[in-house]
């Protein structure tokens, strides 16, 4: 008790000035400021004019010095001053040494701290926050991608700590850090651009992670990927020191590079300063790109676990019914009161079971996607068929659950450069083109999720023989979700598309247009002979020529076609696109195209294409290279 | 038309840039409540896990079997060996535990306490509130 009292007073006394001036100069000749096991504790990195150094860190806060986000040797020196005394500092205010444990605790490591002349304080919120989350290794979780929502395109990541004891089955019970951006205060119209320029504000939060699946899993239908990592017990310490650090910090959030799986990295980074990952990402960071990173590691990555979504679930559960049971599956879910109905009572209990559970779970997720205020109570239907199920004392039918989505790292890399040959209207030409992300429909399903294309900055010029070197297309963005109609679970299939396309013709090779569109349809899928997938997407287009003679044209328009996957690395595409010029200056548009896709190896591809639009077509052979 | 074509170009591009930020649920409990989830006691662990999972405790009870059944085992220490007494308990005292559709989280919780007691065999450490 006495010690406790005493410790602000000893702070001052003129010892301990002596020893503050001695750790600094000692920090300074190991120059552990231009360390990076420092650098990576403090988020610093060397700043766009090369000579300036700059924390991502955002909060003032989070630093002792004054001049702390640019100078590593003036935090170093006042971080150790602070260690002195026991002011509440950092975003959950409390003294130096417990606000900034794994600081603390490297500098001790590097220095050996005098425990006569700078006493350890006692952190009792840490060890109770410690204590609670009782962590035995890290898992790092991908959740794939959620058409449905624009910020989750490309996936999510997120750090999983597992506690000692758990098994596969109690993993709910686990931790969670998420990266989040806090977008509540921002005006819907400044969303994108505030995305872009950092005008959000990210965080580290720890939640448990049943809260996360509920979100990812339950509500948005995301398949999640669950990869072991195999830190060091020493590692995983600073890594949750370092968390406990950066409670409440807040980092400006931008879209592109810095968010949640580039600020994961930094994370892993700070747990282990040997590994160099953040800084292999210049320009934008996509959560698949950082699970390959990761997978490159020599021995990081350990066992892979999937977690498949509620939709999955049920979508699985109810293609492993006969007719006979969709039917009434179809039924029961609207009338409870089937259970009574012989139809229904004279299958086999087991049978039975795995019905009422589907009813049950897809009850359960119409209700959670529809609610406003999410956990809406259940009603009596629900209610009659816990009991018909809790009446069959018998487990239901199992039925095999695996992911639609598959694991991330084993697809193709998301940037791509492709050349290709072919003729337009008689005349050779070569092309070559790029594309910054990410996926599209032709490509081999593997690693993203089916039936879906989502594809930004997608460029390809040509060049005609002895002719004009021509934009053949800018795609700025181009979202298709063609998930096939089930009965049980229907939702739509829908297009979105902004870019410049070709609009060649005999008299001019390189004319462009600007086209804006946007569908809602239905996708089918059929067996024979191999899996096809048929889609209609009625919906309305802008298109916008290049020259003013050109005009613009706007109106309904109309996309089919079909996909035809006979092998996993062959795809075959026919589709065409018409659209009908109810508010323009010219008559009626009709382009088609027929594709395939021959993927060689996991990074390479042989893509065909024949194109035609009036007074015009083309074929062409092309190489594509993902890397 | 081109101030309109540059309106949906800014849109278009804000759609393409945003990478995994989070849609909170609002049944989740408060948003971004890291620091209060963060010092949940074992009963405020209990009643929120409940809370926030009712629905699939009522399926996983009703059926005796279940990744939410056995976790909130867990979360009330239930030794690995009691918990398929456990499980079995929940599914015979199903109508019991869930008497109607608007049993809440906490009226189950209590009646589960009530029930474990009558069971000698579900010594468990952890009493429900």
């Amino acid at each position: 008790m006495l010690g406790i009292l005493l410790t602000p007073l000893q702070s001052r006394a003129a010892g301990d000035d002596a020893y503050q001036a001695d750790l600094i100069q000692r920090a300074e000749a190991l120059n552990l400021a231009g360390q990076r096991a420092w650098w990576t504790l403090l988020h610093y990195r060397p700043g766009t004019d090369g000579a300036r150094v700059i924390s991502d860190a955002d909060d003032p806060r989070f630093f002792l010095a004054p001049t702390g986000k640019n100078d590593p040797a003036a935090e170093l020196a006042a971080t150790l001053r602070a260690f002195f005394n026991s002011d509440p500092v950092g975003g959950d205010p409390q003294p130096a040494q417990c606000a900034f444990r794994a600081r603390y605790h490297w500098l001790q490591d590097m220095l050996g701290f005098d425990p006569q002349r700078l006493p350890e304080q006692p952190c009792e919120s840490f060890t109770q926050w410690w204590r609670m989350l009782d962590v035995a290794s890290v898992t790092v979780v991908f959740a794939s991608a959620y058409l449905d929502n624009p910020a989750s395109l490309f996936g999510h990541t997120l750090l999983r700590l597992d506690q000692r004891d758990q098994t596969e089955r109690t993993r709910l019970l686990a931790h969670a850090i998420n990266y989040a951006a806090d977008d509540s205060n921002s005006h819907p119209l400044l969303y994108a651009f505030d995305g872009i320029a950092g005008g959000f504000q990210g965080r580290f939060e720890v939640q448990p992670y049943y809260k996360l699946v509920r979100t990812y899993s339950d509500l948005e239908s995301r398949d999640l990927w669950e990869y072991r990592l195999n830190l060091t017990p020493a590692q995983l310490q600073r890594l949750l020191e370092h968390a406990w650090e950066l409670r409440d910090i807040h980092f400006d959030y931008y879209f592109f590079r810095e968010n949640c799986a580039w600020q994961l990295l930094t994370l892993l980074e700070a747990a282990d300063p040997t590994l160099m990952l953040s800084d292999r990402f210049t320009l934008w960071t996509l959560p698949a790109d950082t699970l390959r990173l990761l997978l490159e590691q020599s021995g990081l990555v350990g066992p892979v676990h999937a977690r498949p979504a509620r939709g999955s679930s049920l979508r699985r559960r109810y293609l492993a019914l006969d007719a006979g049971e969709r039917r009434l599956l179809r039924r029961l879910r609207h009338a409870p009161e089937l259970t009574l109905d012989p139809a229904f009572r004279d299958r086999p209990a087991a049978r039975q079971a795995l019905m009422l559970e589907l009813a049950l779970d897809e009850r359960q997720f119409r209700r959670a996607r529809s609610a406003d205020e999410a956990g809406a109570p259940a009603d009596p239907g629900d209610q009659w068929l816990l009991k018909a199920r809790n009446r069959l004392a018998v487990a239901a039918d199992p039925v095999p659950i695996t992911p639609y989505a598959t694991q991330p790292e084993t697809g193709h890399a998301s940037r791509r450069l492709g050349i290709g040959l072919g003729q337009g209207n008689g005349a050779a030409f070569i092309e070559l083109n790029a594309r910054a992300a990410y996926h599209d429909l032709l490509e081999p399903v593997a690693g993203y999720t089916p039936d879906a294309q989502i594809e930004m900055l997608d460029l390809a010029v040509r060049y005609y023989a002895g002719g004009p070197l021509a934009l053949e297309r800018l795609t700025l963005l181009d979202i298709t979700s063609l998930r096939p109609f089930d009965r049980l679970t229907p939702r739509p299939a829908w297009q979105i598309h902004a870019g410049w396309l070709s609009a060649a013709r005999a008299d001019c090779y390189d004319c462009t247009l600007f086209h804006l569109g946007g569908a809602l349809g239905l996708a089918a899928e059929s067996s024979w002979p191999w899996r096809m997938l048929w889609f209609g997407l009625p919906g309305l287009a802008f298109e916008s020529g290049a020259t003013p003679d050109d005009g613009e044209q706007a109106g309904p328009s109309l996309t089919v076609g079909v996909l035809a996957q006979p092998d996993a690395n062959w795809t075959l595409k026919a589709s065409a696109f018409w659209l009908n010029d109810q508010w323009g200056d010219s008559g009626t548009t009709l382009r088609a195209q027929l594709q395939q896709n021959l993927a060689l190896a996991r990074d390479l591809a042989l893509q065909t294409t024949w194109r035609y639009q009036p007074g015009w077509h083309e074929f062409m052979l092309g190489l594509r290279v993902y890397f | 038309m081109r101030p309109l074509m540059n309106i949906a170009l800014i849109t278009a591009l804000g759609l393409v840039t945003m990478a995994c930020t989070v849609v909170t649920d609002p049944s989740s409990g408060s948003s971004g409540g890291s620091n209060k989830t963060s010092f949940m006691d074992r009963q405020q662990q209990i009643s929120e896990f409940a809370r926030v999972n009712l629905d699939h405790l009522r399926s996983d009870m009703a059926a005796g079997q279940g990744e939410y059944l056995d976790s909130l085992a867990t979360l009330l220490d239930i030794a690995p060996d009691r918990q398929p007494a456990f499980r079995e308990l929940t599914r015979e005292r199903f109508t019991t535990l869930f008497p109607s559709e608007n049993t809440t989280a906490t009226e189950m919780l209590a009646t589960l306490n009530r029930e474990m007691q009558t069971d000698p065999s579900l010594a468990q450490r952890v009493a429900v509130r």
